[in-house]
């Protein structure tokens, strides 16, 4: 029993994680109509950031989010701004940003070049800092990292859902003409997701840097499990996104703990499958239903 | 219209895209060979032997790549300060494998084919070595190569194997790292709780291949208990829970089949449960971030070829490799500078090639070939004799290296260690 609740708790706190990196790519996909890879540069070099901010100058990796989060905007405010003014189409999105996402990778990988990196641990006390319950542990760090997905995740969905901003967004997403007749500035709303999409992808990469040994190419470790998070949870759906993320955690955290290691994004990418065949517009429904003009 | 500026920005985009990745393909070797010569005192009027082969520049095998590039750049540039080869000067013609066996082979065919290399040194990693090395076979040029370890699959023979660890790979290193523990440790581990990276190099010291038992059969069959098995996939993003399966089964000796950044991200999962291992063992990590997890990695165990410490440094070549290595990665900024197993290989690759050519006196493949089956080849791993009757292999050169005191030291076998060494 204390095994299942280990691996419960184990779970929990990497769906936070996975909510975190997923959220701002649901959002931007939904909202803005961009399939955005440069994502995981973002969180890639957010993660370079708190690395070296740690590991060179001595700061507390938490801290390093005082910037790493303004990294994270500028990159998303930028991207929008480039986006809106080349007015590139869905799938123009995701080809430009694939290429952004390669242009960050040999950046990264010129400044810091190939060689794997990790903040010492003698730089990093977060690595060692655990919450103890009875017999269960939690690190801290995953725990503030959970705290953060659900207030990001929660005050998306109010933002959606029950603020004026956020009807506004959803006519200019439904809508664009009409929206634009009522006097809605989609372009500025735009610029609003890009920003909640800059903060979690920050929040994410900082984790990571905080959490693993970081490698250019490490970007891409994260492609599969966000992809099947963002589908599962429903386009620019952040409760969709929370819960599918927990779930998807949680399916590997059990693999891990009781099967096959090896298997567990497998199974995690099977859960994906079997409910896309049966429920293609996945377990949540989208925040906007666009067809596709 | 409408339709129209869509289309254009499409085509705009991929444009664009197209514009960087030729950018990022001229920036990182990609499809445009890097060459270097380093020093300048070899020469005459003669074009330079040109040395192809490629590097895991880019992709998931590059951290290590890197090692060995700067490793080759150093020991081109110390081969052309002294002379050459056969009073020539030495261009490496290096090109980017993307760490993808196919276009490692790829790389390999261009090379012999539109650079026209006069001589081939390996790539790094397994696969890619195995895919490289068929191209070298259907071309008969001699192949030395320094990482693979599928030993029993190689059987061309121009195939000269630097990773000194015998044919049967899979039972010597296992056997080397359990009479380590054996004969030095106050206790001899009892149980072995095993957690295997599935990359093919780990997963086959690990668990064998048919008739090549791996270190989990050995353990077996020296009378341990294996208490646990597990593997995980490369890019393992959780490792709580594989920590809670080691710390139920709570071996005596914890065997990592680790490559890269696995281990501190196992040793900070296992020590944020509270289990401290008795002893450890870590396959193919990355050194610098071993040491890098502080206290948890303290009495860590390793492989190795080659250290910066005696007897290596009196082996040809040791001292220049730990010099000229780390002066030039502390120059490129890698955060551990150190020469070790890696950079030890790449240098008595190149010794290899080296040898042979001037011992064969010309460029011919057969007669490098002849030269090197016939002949001991002095390296920085020490003496080698390459066995025709092995696939090449030739003894197990492999020895076990322990932190102590935050610093790696070789505690096995004797010949190997400081006087006083032992297993902590």
């Amino acid at each position: 029993m204390q095994q299942w609740i280990q691996a419960l708790i184990t779970g929990l706190l990497l769906g936070g994680l996975y909510a975190t990196l997923s959220l701002g790519f649901s959002l931007t996909w939904g909202l803005l109509r961009t399939i955005n890879f440069a994502h995981f540069g973002f969180a890639l070099l957010a993660s370079y950031v708190t690395y070296e901010l740690s590991t060179v100058h001595g700061f507390d990796p938490l801290l390093t989010l005082v910037a790493t989060v303004p990294i994270g905007v500028a990159l998303s405010l930028g991207l929008q701004w480039f986006v809106s003014k080349v007015k590139l189409d869905m799938f123009g999105t995701l080809v430009a940003t694939f290429g952004l996402l390669l242009v960050l990778e040999a950046a990264i990988s010129r400044y810091w070049l190939q060689d794997l990196r990790r903040i010492p641990t003698e730089n990093n006390p977060w690595l060692s800092n655990v919450l103890s319950v009875g017999p269960y542990t939690m690190p801290v760090v995953q725990i503030l990292g959970l705290v953060a997905a659900v207030a990001l995740c929660g005050f998306s969905w109010w933002l959606l859902q029950r603020s004026r901003a956020g009807y506004a967004i959803r006519a200019s997403v439904e809508n664009p003409t009409m929206a634009r007749a009522f006097g809605i500035d989609a372009t500025r709303l735009g610029y609003l997701i890009a920003a909640i999409s800059g903060v979690s992808v920050a929040i994410a990469g900082s984790m990571i840097g905080i959490l693993y040994a970081l490698s250019p190419a490490s970007a891409l470790i994260w492609v599969p499990v966000t992809l099947a998070v963002v589908l599962l949870g429903g386009l620019a759906n952040p409760v969709g996104v929370a819960i599918s993320a927990t779930a998807l955690a949680l399916a590997e955290s059990f693999t891990r703990q009781f099967a096959d290691p090896s298997l567990a994004q497998l199974v995690a990418l099977g859960i994906l499958v079997i409910v896309l065949l049966f429920k293609p517009s996945g377990l949540f429904r989208p925040t906007v239903e666009v067809s596709e003009r | 219209m409408k339709k129209n500026s869509r289309a254009f920005s499409t085509l705009g985009s991929i444009a664009a895209l197209s514009l960087i990745l030729a950018a990022c393909g001229t920036s990182s070797g990609g499809t445009d060979g890097n060459s270097s010569t380093g020093g300048s005192d070899a020469g005459g009027s003669e074009d330079p032997i040109r040395v192809g082969g490629t590097l895991a520049l880019s992709g998931p095998l590059a951290a290590t790549g890197e090692i060995h590039r700067l490793a080759g750049e150093q020991y081109v540039e110390w081969l052309n300060d002294n002379g050459g080869l056969l009073g020539r000067e030495v261009e490496w013609v290096l090109l980017d494998d993307e760490s993808n066996p196919q276009t490692s082979a790829a790389a390999y065919n261009r090379l012999i084919s539109q650079e026209n290399v006069d001589l081939l040194i390996g790539p790094y990693g397994t696969a890619n070595i195995t895919a490289a090395m068929d191209v070298a076979e259907r071309n008969e040029m001699v192949f030395p190569q320094h990482s693979a370890t599928l030993t029993y699959a190689y059987d061309y023979d121009r195939h000269f194997p630097l990773f000194a660890s015998g044919i049967d790979s899979s039972r010597t290193v296992s056997e080397t790292i359990f009479d380590a523990y054996a004969e030095l440790a106050d206790e001899a581990p009892q149980t072995v709780g095993f957690v295997v990276n599935q990359n093919p190099a780990t997963d086959f010291i690990a668990h064998g291949h048919e008739d090549a038992p791996g270190s989990v059969q050995v353990a077996q069959e020296r009378g341990l208990d294996v208490v646990l098995e597990v593997d995980f996939p490369q890019g393992n993003t959780d490792w709580g829970p594989i920590a809670q399966r080691i710390k139920d089964a709570d071996p005596d000796l914890l065997w990592v089949g680790a490559l890269g950044g696995d281990s501190p991200a196992l040793l900070a999962a296992l020590s944020q449960i509270g289990w401290e291992p008795r002893h450890q063992f870590h396959l193919f990590p990355a050194p610098g971030l071993l040491l890098g997890a502080g206290e948890v990695a303290e009495g860590a165990t390793s492989t190795t070829l080659y250290e910066p410490q005696e007897p290596y440094l009196s082996f040809e070549g040791g001292q220049d490799v730990s010099e000229m290595f780390t002066a030039a990665a502390e120059e490129a900024g890698l955060p551990y500078a150190v020469a070790e197993m890696q950079a030890g290989l790449s240098w008595a690759t190149w010794q290899t090639i080296t040898a042979g050519v001037e011992g064969a006196g010309s460029l011919d493949q057969g007669e490098i070939a002849d030269y090197l089956v016939n002949n001991s080849i002095e390296t920085v791993l020490g003496e080698i004799d390459f066995d025709p009757e092995q696939n090449n292999y030739y003894g197990d050169l492999v020895a076990i290296k322990q932190i102590q005191d935050g610093e790696f030291t070789v505690v096995y076998p004797a010949d190997k260690t400081a006087d006083g060494t032992t297993i902590n």
